[in-house]
């Protein structure tokens, strides 16, 4: 088992603070909690950590100033911004700033773990381009899946799905992170559209096959993994 | 503008040709009384000299009337004398010939009017004893001449009239025509929600000062309450936005330790509180785009994409509806705007025809097409449409249609693509749609009228 990952959480609304180290706790992370953006420009100066969960707006200094200062000396630690505020000028604002990615409110904690685990491994990896869960197979070069050595009949969209849940397995994953990143859509979306990607998805990968891989949560979203929900 | 069409021109216009006709009423009337009397001098003239013929003709006899007549004949005063005995033959006079009765015309009180080659002449006939008859009259040449110089001078009068009025309403048209432009070019940033911008106040106090000074007061008061209003939001974003995130970490970290029996509830509130969000960050897009608080991103748009990829998401939700989701895409050219709200605006209308027009084997058409000179992007589905009364209504935050009440919804869709295309400078049109249906209806037409790049 590799070191858990250290996680900086800079937010000063204390009792969102606390559920979320909570929540991170659970998922076996070790969680520092710093209640301004001067307390957690403190704590990034002298410890090391693999992932930044920073806080936009917060009073003496603000996020988005703290990890200006943090990569004027050098850090380069990945930061997500947590931001009440989703415009377009504002994710600029937090690119610009050194951001690595950005979360408005409110959003699925699942959302928020999978970004925050997306951040560590893009520093740490390569992206892999065989994909494996049990006995499916996904071989991302040649766009090939096949499970219990028989070939899947995807279209396009429904192997760049496969992939994105086979990327983010045994993780919950949100409506709105598949619609970002299977879509590329930002917009907020009511109805549940992605469903029926999903049970056609589910229909070609699970029919016919003992153990069901693609499995949907109630209230959260969908999770790709072995063991019955 | 053009000068004809300005109202204050044409109230001159107006007013010159009201102007022009009283005067010529009132110059035709004085015309009038002068040609009178001009006449009744002449005849004064006449009956005077008519006097003097009869006392010489009842004191000296006929002779010397007859030399009389030739005297004042020859005399060249414009006078026109005939002297003739009861046969009607000539004895003296400068009129020899009797006028015939082609060139005679009578007029009033036993005037009448002889036309010769040379002139006209007003004349009466004077009957003396013996049967002789002296024709006197006069030249009308000269009050002729003096009353035709009249009508010039009173047409040059009226001429002048009209290019005075005419000039002066084309000149206070211009002024007002500068100060309404001057108006419109300081207004055009207030149309595009800079509602901090002001129209200039000169000193001259005048009606389009005062005018200006209530346009700014109202401008300050819009500005006043639209800042109120992007305060409550930015508020409400802040204040209820910590607490529900909060309650949805809650709720979602209940879920996962929870027993087979809770889960249910559990997921049911996580979803209301999903609703509850999404209505709510509906509402604060609206809030934003209508306080001008957003300004526009305009950014190039592959039209055909935007649509194709829209269509890629959304056919097989309608293909589980028994519907068909058709694309009807012309290339397109010079589309700009915002593609995250437009993809917004889109997804709400096709949103809105799966949960209103969900008829099994319609067709719901997605077109995009350029006509007169804006990007029109249409929805046309195959269900009830909506009463044509009620097109504005349903644009409306949180307006809802009685039949529609029992479905999910917030009542925003339409109101946030409305929104939308207001802040790209178009609109959202509302109708029917071309598609015939078996029971007579024939769905709805939502168009996103946006314009193109300028």
């Amino acid at each position: 088992m590799d070191a858990p990952l250290r996680l900086l959480l800079v937010e000063d609304d204390l009792k969102a603070a606390d559920l979320l180290v909570e929540r991170f706790r659970a998922q076996g992370l070790e969680v520092t909690h710093a209640a301004d953006g001067e307390l957690g420009l403190a704590a990034a100066q002298d410890t090391s950590f693999d992932v930044m969960v920073v806080d936009r707006m917060m009073p003496k200094l603000n996020g988005v100033e703290m990890v200006r200062q943090l990569r004027a000396q050098g850090q380069e630690t990945p930061v997500l911004f947590l931001s009440g505020l989703g415009d377009v000028e504002d994710r600029v604002d937090g690119f610009a700033a050194g951001g690595d990615d950005y979360l408005v409110k409110p959003y699925a904690f699942a959302e928020l773990q999978a970004r925050v685990l997306a951040l560590t491994k893009r520093q740490a990896q390569t992206p892999e381009t065989i994909l494996q869960l049990a006995d499916l197979t996904l071989d991302v070069v040649a766009r090939r899946a096949t499970r219990a050595d028989t070939v899947l009949e995807l279209n396009p969209r429904e192997f760049t799905l496969l992939e994105y849940l086979l990327r983010q397995k045994n993780q919950t994953v949100t409506r709105t992170m598949l619609l970002e990143n299977v879509w590329n859509y930002a917009a907020d979306m009511q109805t549940n559209v992605v469903d029926v990607h999903i049970s056609r998805l589910r229909a070609k990968l699970d029919k016919g096959f003992e153990t069901p891989l693609l499995h949907t949560l109630r209230g959260q979203g969908f999770v790709l993994k072995e063991a019955a929900s | 503008m053009s000068l004809l069409r300005a109202t204050s021109f044409r109230a001159a216009m107006a007013y010159t040709a009201a102007l022009t006709v009283a005067v010529a009423l009132v110059l035709g009337l004085l015309y009038n009384r002068l040609e009178q009397r001009l006449l009744d001098m002449q005849d004064a003239v006449i009956w005077r000299e008519a006097a003097n013929l009869s006392r010489v003709y009842e004191q000296e006899g006929t002779q010397s009337l007859a030399t009389l007549v030739s005297i004042k004949a020859d005399l060249n005063q414009g006078f026109v004398l005939r002297l003739s005995n009861a046969l009607g033959v000539y004895l003296a006079g400068n009129l020899a010939p009797f006028p015939s009765p082609e060139n005679t015309q009578a007029a009033q009180d036993g005037w009448f009017y002889v036309t010769t080659p040379q002139t006209q002449i007003r004349a009466r006939l004077l009957r003396l004893d013996n049967d002789l008859v002296v024709l006197l009259g006069q030249d009308m040449h000269d009050t002729q001449n003096l009353l035709a110089t009249m009508v010039r001078l009173f047409a040059l009068a009226l001429l002048g009239l009209m290019i005075f009025g005419l000039a002066g309403g084309a000149l206070l048209a211009r002024r007002n025509l500068a100060r309404v432009a001057k108006l419109n070019q300081e207004l055009q940033p207030v149309s595009q929600g800079q509602f901090a911008s002001r129209v200039s106040i000169d000193a001259s106090g005048d009606e389009w000062t005062l005018m200006a000074g209530h346009i700014n007061t109202m401008l300050a008061r819009i500005e006043s309450l639209m800042a109120d209003t992007k305060q409550v939001s930015d508020n409400l974003a802040h204040d209820l936005r910590k607490p529900l995130t909060r309650l949805k970490a809650r709720l979602e970290a209940l879920l996962e330790q929870s027993e087979d029996a809770a889960r249910d509830q559990l997921a049911d509130a996580l979803e209301d509180v999903d609703g509850l969000l999404h209505s709510f960050a509906a509402l604060l897009a609206l809030s934003r785009l209508e306080s001008g608080a957003a300004k526009l991103t305009r950014q190039p748009i592959d039209g055909a994409e935007l649509l194709t990829n829209l269509h890629d998401l959304f056919e097989a939700v309608f293909v589980d509806k028994q519907m068909r989701l058709v694309l009807d895409v012309t290339p397109v050219s010079g589309f700009e705007g915002d593609e995250p709200l437009l993809v917004q605006a889109v997804a709400n209308l096709l949103e809105n025809a799966l949960a209103h027009a969900s008829v099994p084997d319609s067709q719901v058409v997605l077109a995009l097409h350029e006509a007169e000179g804006d990007i029109l992007i249409s929805l046309t589905d195959g269900g009830a449409g909506i009463p044509a009364d009620k097109y504005t209504d349903v644009q409306k935050r949180f307006v809802r249609l009685e039949e529609s009440r029992t479905s999910d919804g917030n009542g925003l869709g339409l109101s946030l693509v409305a929104a939308i295309c207001r802040h790209h400078g178009g609109a959202l049109e509302l109708g029917v749609g071309t598609l015939t249906l078996d029971d007579g209806a024939s769905g709805l037409k939502a168009v996103l009228r946006l314009p193109k790049r300028a």
